[in-house]
């Protein structure tokens, strides 16, 4: 048994997983990594199969110290890493030795980053996650936020990863960052909102919320107000009385009685969480079936993704 | 029945009508139609009161199909309006000040004595609706039209976790500590939400609830906080 000690944990640090998917009936939410693409690739860096949860931080400021050597990897923000004030390589499965710090700085892109740990996390499971929900008490210290002077304990520690890396590919900087969604719930009836929704830029006014992202832009005059509460889901974009937007992240209350002009695709949830305070954003609908077939794409691509094992 | 999409695997289905017990029970009938048909396909089936937003996995059932099935679903309920048990749930509540800033408020805008509107909330038996917002929080209705106000102009930063609060023709219990918009008439001693437990809330859509007036000691002794 092997244990990683919190040093710092920045502004937010939780463990994160998949999520609990199924318990939106029992008022649960989903909860998980925001970012589930950069999770699962930290996870099959240090070989962990099936994924394990992992230790997710925002905004950088991350500092932790290993009881005995571990393999991990760092992944979902470009930051500067360092073992022992040495610096070390993102998106690569590397050693942290016995006693040693690694250290994460303020991230230049991205919100979110992830710890990847070879091995198992000791905690326990519940609704099928071992996700922390600060709102709900579940996860590891009943649902309290990482601190320093925490150690996680970890067991079943292996090497299998070590050495492997992924390059990633930075995507152009992008002016205008186009998040595709689903119209639905409310959209029908509020065709006026929908139109100013769909041809005109908002911006991000809120970031490393896991709740959700509020938006800012011209206000929309939304036609009807659902008159009784019903379920929300993740990506959802629920519009208050001011106006202006708010696109619901894996933490939304599960119900709700703001109108809704439908839902942004799951894995553009993720690409909006990782954006930078400010960043413009269009919003593109796509049909059902469209979306189906990025989803199904998205997974190809990353089941199909080499990671290769260079020697440094 | 009406249906829209609620996101890239959700449909979420309306009934005709105003919330009732007996639409609740046909929204039940039609989550149990469903999860029967598809199993593991359904993700997730979550009532609200005229709603039931169901999501799927679309690698296993088509959307198509799904709304079909659900449309071709014969949904005729009962039209008997179910009654209140002989026992329904009972929950113990502390009406007073010191646990609840709106009792003497409420009571003054609503122009009765807080003894009429405690003997009101607590004489009533309230129909479950939806389970959601967050854990253990249950939507229960309807309440007596004399107790009908309208939401705090202003949420509180913060109730207190176990708030007994009323609203338009709604009352509910806040399971842990959380802004409110509601008015906060009581406190519950017991716990609403307790995930090592089964049925982890203690209030289940479908239930029937009554609340018993309770004094301090009896609220201290089951574990209540002030």
């Amino acid at each position: 048994m092997s244990g990683l000690e919190i040093l710092d944990a920045g502004p937010i640090a939780s463990i994160q997983d998949q999520g609990r998917l199924g318990c939106a009936h029992l008022g649960i939410t989903q909860s998980g990594a925001i970012d589930p693409f950069s999770w699962r690739l930290g996870q099959r860096l240090v070989g962990n199969t099936p994924p394990e949860a992992a230790l997710e931080f925002a905004l950088g400021g991350l500092s932790v110290r290993a009881h005995a050597a571990l393999t991990i990897a760092v992944t979902g923000i470009s930051a500067t890493a360092t073992i022992e004030d040495v610096p070390c390589d993102l998106n690569r499965a590397i050693a942290l030795p016995a006693n040693s710090v690694l250290k994460v700085s303020y991230p230049a892109r991205g919100n979110y980053g992830y710890l990847a740990v070879a091995g198992t996390l000791d905690i326990s499971s519940q609704f099928g996650s071992k996700a922390t929900t600060y709102r709900e008490g579940l996860g590891l210290f009943a649902g309290r936020q990482l601190q320093a002077g925490d150690v996680i304990s970890i067991s079943a520690t292996h090497e299998s990863g070590l050495g492997q890396c992924y390059r990633q590919i930075h995507r152009a900087h992008k002016n205008v960052l186009r998040l595709r969604y689903v119209p639905g719930f409310q959209a029908r009836a509020c065709a006026g909102a929908k139109s100013a929704f769909e041809n005109q830029t908002f911006k991000t006014k809120s970031s490393a919320n896991r709740m959700g992202v509020r938006l800012e832009g011209p206000a929309l005059a939304m036609d009807i107000v659902p008159r009784w509460s019903e379920a929300a889901c993740l990506g959802a974009i629920q519009v208050p009385p001011d106006g202006q937007p708010i696109v619901l992240l894996n933490e939304f209350q599960t119900m709700g009685g703001y109108p809704k002009l439908g839902a942004v695709l799951s894995t553009d949830c993720a690409r909006l969480a990782q954006a930078k305070l400010g960043q413009r954003l269009q919003f593109v609908p796509v049909t059902p079936s469209e979306a189906d077939r990025i989803l199904w794409l998205e997974r190809s691509y990353e089941a199909e993704q080499r990671l290769s094992n260079s020697a440094r | 029945m009406e249906w829209e999409l609620a996101g890239e695997r959700g449909i979420i289905f309306t009934l005709p009508g105003s919330p009732c017990p007996t639409l609740t029970e046909t929204l039940l009938a039609l989550r149990e139609s469903l999860k029967a048909e598809f199993g593991g396909a359904i993700t997730d089936a979550v009532p609200g009161y005229v709603t039931l937003a169901v999501f799927f996995n679309p690698e296993q059932v088509n959307r198509d199909t799904l709304v079909q099935s659900a449309l071709a679903t014969s949904l005729e309920a009962d039209t008997t309006s179910p009654t209140p048990p002989e026992n329904s749930l009972c929950i113990p509540i502390y009406y007073h000040p010191e646990v609840a800033p709106d009792l003497e408020p409420a009571a003054h805008k609503l122009g009765i004595s807080v003894a009429s509107l405690i003997e009101q909330h607590s004489g009533n038996d309230y129909f479950a609706f939806a389970n959601g917002f967050a854990p253990g929080f249950c939507y229960l209705g309807e309440l007596p039209g004399a107790l009908t106000l309208p939401r705090r102009a202003t949420p509180r930063h913060q109730v207190a976790a176990g708030s007994l609060a009323i609203a338009e023709r709604q009352t509910a219990i806040y399971p842990s500590a959380s802004p409110g918009g509601w008015h906060v008439i009581g406190r519950c001693p017991l716990p609403l939400f307790n995930p090592e437990s089964m049925p982890v809330n203690r209030v289940n859509v479908g239930d029937w609830v009554r609340f018993e007036p309770i004094d301090r000691s009896r609220f201290l002794g089951l574990g209540g906080l002030i």
